[in-house]
């Protein structure tokens, strides 16, 4: 893997700022970042740790939902949102 | 011939590794090589964790991952490493309660977390009950997956409990039954090359069934 500095991110604000530098990619999980970093398909410069950031939360809005909710967790979403249904269907398919 | 036996049974299968593994990095390893690491500028992050119950601190290149800070910093060599990629669940693990593939989690990013190994279920001596069971039931044969596929059933059961659904579930507004089907699903995560599926299928099923953990 090649070398990288890290930064844990402390608001949405720096993130993004960080985030903007050349060679600079977020990580989440990075369940689909690290095993490309170790192929060296992936060579970002800095990684900025936006998992402490409250961005888990579950809300219906125009343009998307749930930007960092896990996968299981849209699975659990009251039947009354009126999101959920499409998520089950995606959950079926996919 | 006395003093020969003694040594061998001091001798480790690990401890021979490590030695002959060094030796032949020394060997193998050109100047330029070293130079070129040297030249490379190194960062150092501090990381504290807790795992099993017991706080260890240490300063880690980010590069590390969570199973080489366990495994080659720590000597927790339970988690194993089988395809370091994410696909064969070997390195499985508990961390703040939910089990991830330690291996393609950077340690940096657990700054401050709790980490149960394969190494903490035992409690004193006395296994614990998925520990209990996978040997009942025969639930492997090399053993080289086990530790990954105890510590995922461990986390399968509180994830069930928790009411989490699965692909197997036919409705995931529901809380589902843990069947067969369900145990498969949840455990796909986690590769057995020698095939014990049918027995840790009935390991995890005894231990669900008994509602012990």
């Amino acid at each position: 893997m090649n070398p990288f500095s890290y930064e844990r991110a402390s608001d949405i604000a720096s993130a993004c700022a960080s985030a903007a530098r050349p060679a600079a990619k977020f990580i989440a999980g990075g369940t689909n970042l690290v095993d490309l970093m170790k192929l060296q398909i992936e060579a970002p410069g800095q990684l900025v740790d936006i998992t402490r950031l409250p961005l888990d939360r579950i809300e219906e809005t125009a343009e998307a939902a749930c930007a960092l909710a896990r996968w299981s967790a849209t699975a659990r979403l009251p039947p009354t949102c009126a999101c959920a249904a499409g998520i089950r269907y995606w959950h079926r398919r996919s | 011939m006395n003093d020969l036996l003694k040594l061998e049974s001091k001798a480790t299968r690990r401890g021979f590794l490590k030695t002959t593994g060094a030796a032949t990095l020394v060997l193998a390893s050109s100047p330029s090589l070293a130079e070129t690491a040297e030249t490379v500028p190194q960062q150092s992050e501090q990381v504290r964790l807790t795992i099993n119950g017991r706080p260890y601190a240490l300063n880690l290149d980010p590069r590390t991952t969570l199973l080489d800070a366990l495994r080659e910093h720590l000597g927790f060599t339970g988690s194993k490493k089988g395809c370091d990629q994410g696909q064969c669940g070997a390195c499985t693990i508990i961390v703040n309660g939910q089990r991830i593939n330690s291996c393609l989690a950077l340690a940096v990013m657990h700054d401050g977390d709790e980490i149960t190994t394969i190494e903490g279920l035992a409690d004193e001596g006395v296994l614990h009950p998925m520990q209990a069971a996978f040997v009942r039931h025969d639930g492997f044969q090399c053993g080289y997956c086990t530790p990954g596929q105890i510590c995922s059933a461990v986390a399968l059961l509180s994830e069930h409990r928790a009411g989490w659904s699965s692909y197997a579930t036919a409705d995931v507004a529901t809380v589902p039954a843990l069947t067969d089907a369900e145990i498969a699903e949840r455990m796909s995560g986690n590769i057995c090359r020698c095939s014990a599926y049918p027995n840790i299928v009935a390991a995890i099923r005894e231990v669900a069934k008994e509602g012990r953990q």
